[in-house]
């Protein structure tokens, strides 16, 4: 027990390493064929995401909340983010996609090292403080399935480019053919889109609890938009039969907003220290 | 015993020195029983593509080989000496080698990379080994050449670019839809290139096929081969809403798919991509369609540019995969050299141990010495004796086997004591006695391998 405090910033580095290890080879996967590249790429991440799910576990064994501040629910969401990506490479081998992921990975560890770690007080009525950790626990699904489909629907982009434009680039031969990824797009929004919103409404409920004396702040606005435009996507590809390059199109820009969103939260809290 | 190619290709000589020179399938085995008469060619398999007509050959004495292949050549296609020596070529040893890995890798083809040669190749060892003209060395060589080209195919992209228009268009499908074969082809005119390319489509597994063309009769010929239904022309904003991927080749002079017709499909699809691959010239499918959303329009020009972006790309990595089968030469060539000795090694131990043991007989018999433990020693003895007196040349034999002078002191020594050389596929030939390492794959294995 003695070991935990000593042995979580060994496991954050390790993990750290790992991750950017991994976002290596799958770039070197890119330059050249090799299943051994594949396969190592994956177990690095594997290795990563094991290392993580250690120093979480450290962390609990401390006696300590992995999500008592926002660097735990970074941690959250970065690793939802790889075991997400991980379970997609194998089912439907884009391992490309670890391109995106692994660098949001590492942008996400070092964001959750940077950002303030709260002191434990209390917020009020246990299932209060409950309602906050399910909060944080549905932002982070929401955000990692966002994510996943933010890069698979960049991956359509680039991959229609090439073809439009007659370019195959190096992603051409490495990334599955566009119904492919319009599929896994829409499934990973269809997972994505009920946690965001059920996210956005604890998280409604739980700032009306705590009487909060700041009322709505721009992350809140923003978060509304994201929502409004996976709303307006999902809607219009049921209904007016939205083509794939513009679902595409707006997947990426909601992706986007949901990094705008995560900015502006970190940072505020960032700035109050 | 060393390897040797006798042969030309499309490199060295004409297409009508090579149809001239070409073997039909039931000319081989009688080819090769009359090569392998000759008592220089231990062993030979004969490659006739139409791009090459090569004997491979394993033999003691290269230069008897070559003239006996020039003379089978002679005898049998009635080519004059001087009219075949401008296109033969005779490699032996490592380039030998170097050449049958390359062929069989498909690096020294027209188009590089292209899958074919490699079944022909297996033909052409199934068709001598039926005869008897292939043994242990030369099918041991084959084998190792197909995993060499299976290697190239895996570790490099060299098979992975289309090579061809028609293939071009399949790529492009399979960039697009996700399965092709539920995939729905309209060809528009009974062309031969659009004829080629759905004939690719449906070797990838395409099965729902319709033709539409001018001439009804034309469209239900072209149907029957195709395995599809033929539909009339009239039809084809409708054919047009049902396809995913059409080919249009007709011989209109004006565009016979414009850009209103193809946004009011595109409207009633929605949201299902098209592609149209337009080989037609002058072109079937006004190109200001191409802006239309969902919509993938490519032309020859794109197609002859996809082409070349290909070939080049082959190209750059036939450079990754010389260097593979580079590796291999040398490797293979080094194995070789290493089997020599193993033979020569265990003779010599044979030789050795017989002469000790049989004198450390002969003295215990003199001594009396009948005890077991006593015997016991004396064995130890007479082998510590072998061991100590073979561990120089032994270890200067496998160092050497690899390198250029390992023949030479291979044959030095068994001059030096009078050991016989080993007949090819008796208990001392090393390849017979060594069988395949149970990695190393088969060419039935590498079949195997290739159809999973």
């Amino acid at each position: 027990m003695r070991l935990v405090p000593t042995l979580m910033p060994i496991m954050f580095y390790v993990t750290l390493a790992l991750y950017g290890a991994a976002s290596a080879i799958v770039l070197l996967r890119l330059l050249r064929r090799s299943r051994a590249l594949t396969v190592a790429g994956r177990a690095v991440f594997g290795a990563g995401l094991l290392a993580q799910t250690l120093a979480t576990g450290a962390l609990c064994l401390h006696g300590l909340h992995p999500l008592r501040d926002v660097a735990g629910a970074l941690h959250l969401t970065t690793w939802l983010l790889v075991a997400a990506y991980l379970a997609t490479a194998l089912a439907w081998r884009i391992d490309v996609l670890g391109l995106l992921v692994g660098p949001l990975a590492l942008v996400l560890l070092l964001s959750s090292r940077l950002a303030p770690r709260a002191p434990p007080r209390p917020l009020g009525p246990h299932w209060l403080a409950l309602l906050g950790k399910v909060h944080l626990t549905l932002v982070a699904g929401g955000v990692a399935a966002f994510a996943l489909a933010g890069a698979v629907a960049a991956a359509y982009l680039l991959q229609d480019r090439a073809l439009r434009r007659n370019r195959p680039g190096a992603l051409y031969r490495r990334t599955p053919p566009l119904a492919t990824l319009d599929r896994l797009g829409r499934r990973l929004l269809a997972i994505g889109f009920p946690v965001f919103t059920m996210a956005l409404v604890s998280g409604v409920l739980w700032v009306v609890q705590l009487r909060a004396p700041h009322g709505l702040r721009l992350e809140h606005l923003v978060a509304g938009g994201v929502w409004l435009v996976f709303a307006v996507l999902l809607v219009a590809r049921w209904t007016t039969g939205l083509s794939a390059r513009r679902a595409a199109l707006l997947t990426v820009i909601g992706f986007a907003a949901t990094v705008l969103v995560l900015l502006i939260y970190v940072g505020r809290r960032m700035v109050a220290g | 015993m060393t390897f040797g190619v006798v042969g030309l290709s499309f490199r060295t000589a004409p297409l009508q020195l090579r149809e001239r020179l070409a073997f039909a399938a039931e000319e081989v085995a009688p080819a090769l029983r009359e090569l392998c008469a000759e008592p220089s060619v231990a062993e030979a398999m004969l490659l006739s593509t139409c791009n090459r007509v090569e004997f491979y050959l394993v033999s003691e004495a290269p230069s008897r080989a070559e003239q006996a292949v020039r003379e089978l050549f002679s005898r049998q296609r009635r080519v004059a000496a001087d009219e075949l020596d401008a296109g033969l070529y005779c490699l032996w040893g490592s380039e030998a080698l170097s050449h049958i890995f390359r062929v069989t890798a498909s690096l020294d083809a027209m188009v590089v990379g292209e899958a074919q040669i490699m079944g022909q190749v297996k033909q052409a060892v199934a068709r001598a080994r039926e005869c008897g003209a292939v043994g242990s060395r030369l099918g041991r060589c084959m084998e190792r050449s197909f995993a060499i080209s299976k290697r190239v195919r895996t570790e490099t992209e060299i098979a992975r670019h289309p090579a061809s228009i028609s293939s071009v268009a399949v790529d492009l499908a399979g960039r697009i839809f996700a399965d092709l074969v539920d995939l729905k082809v309209l060809v528009v005119g009974a062309g031969e290139m659009a004829e080629l390319a759905v004939t690719h489509l449906v070797a990838q597994g395409a099965t729902r096929i319709r033709v539409a063309n001018r001439s009804v009769e034309r469209a239900q010929e072209l149907a029957r081969r195709l395995g599809g239904e033929a539909v009339g022309l009239e039809t084809l904003a409708q054919q047009l809403e049902w396809a995913d991927m059409v080919i249009s080749s007709t011989g209109s002079p004006q565009p016979l798919i414009d850009r209103q017709l193809l946004a009011q499909v595109m409207r009633q699809r929605r949201p299902r991509s098209l592609l149209l691959v337009d080989i037609a010239v002058p072109r079937d499918v006004d190109p200001k369609a191409r802006s239309l959303p969902n919509l993938y329009l490519f032309d020859v020009d794109d197609l002859e540019q996809a082409l070349a972006a290909n070939l080049q790309a082959r190209r750059r990595e036939a450079k990754v995969a010389e260097r593979i089968v580079e590796g291999e030469v040398e490797g293979f060539d080094s194995w070789l050299r290493h089997q020599d000795v193993v033979p020569l090694i265990k003779q010599l131990r044979a030789q050795f141990t017989a002469v000790v043991i049989g004198e450390a007989q002969r003295a215990a018999r003199q001594l009396q010495l009948d005890r077991e433990d006593q015997r016991v020693a004396l064995d130890r003895l007479a082998n510590a004796i072998v061991n100590k007196l073979l561990h120089s040349p032994t270890s200067a034999l496998k160092q050497y086997a690899g390198a250029a002078n390992g023949v030479p002191l291979a044959t030095a020594t068994r001059q030096l004591f009078g050991l016989p050389e080993p007949a090819l596929g008796e208990p001392g030939d090393p390849l017979a006695a060594d069988p395949l390492p149970a990695e190393e794959p088969t060419v039935a294995a590498v079949d195997r391998e290739e159809r999973e």
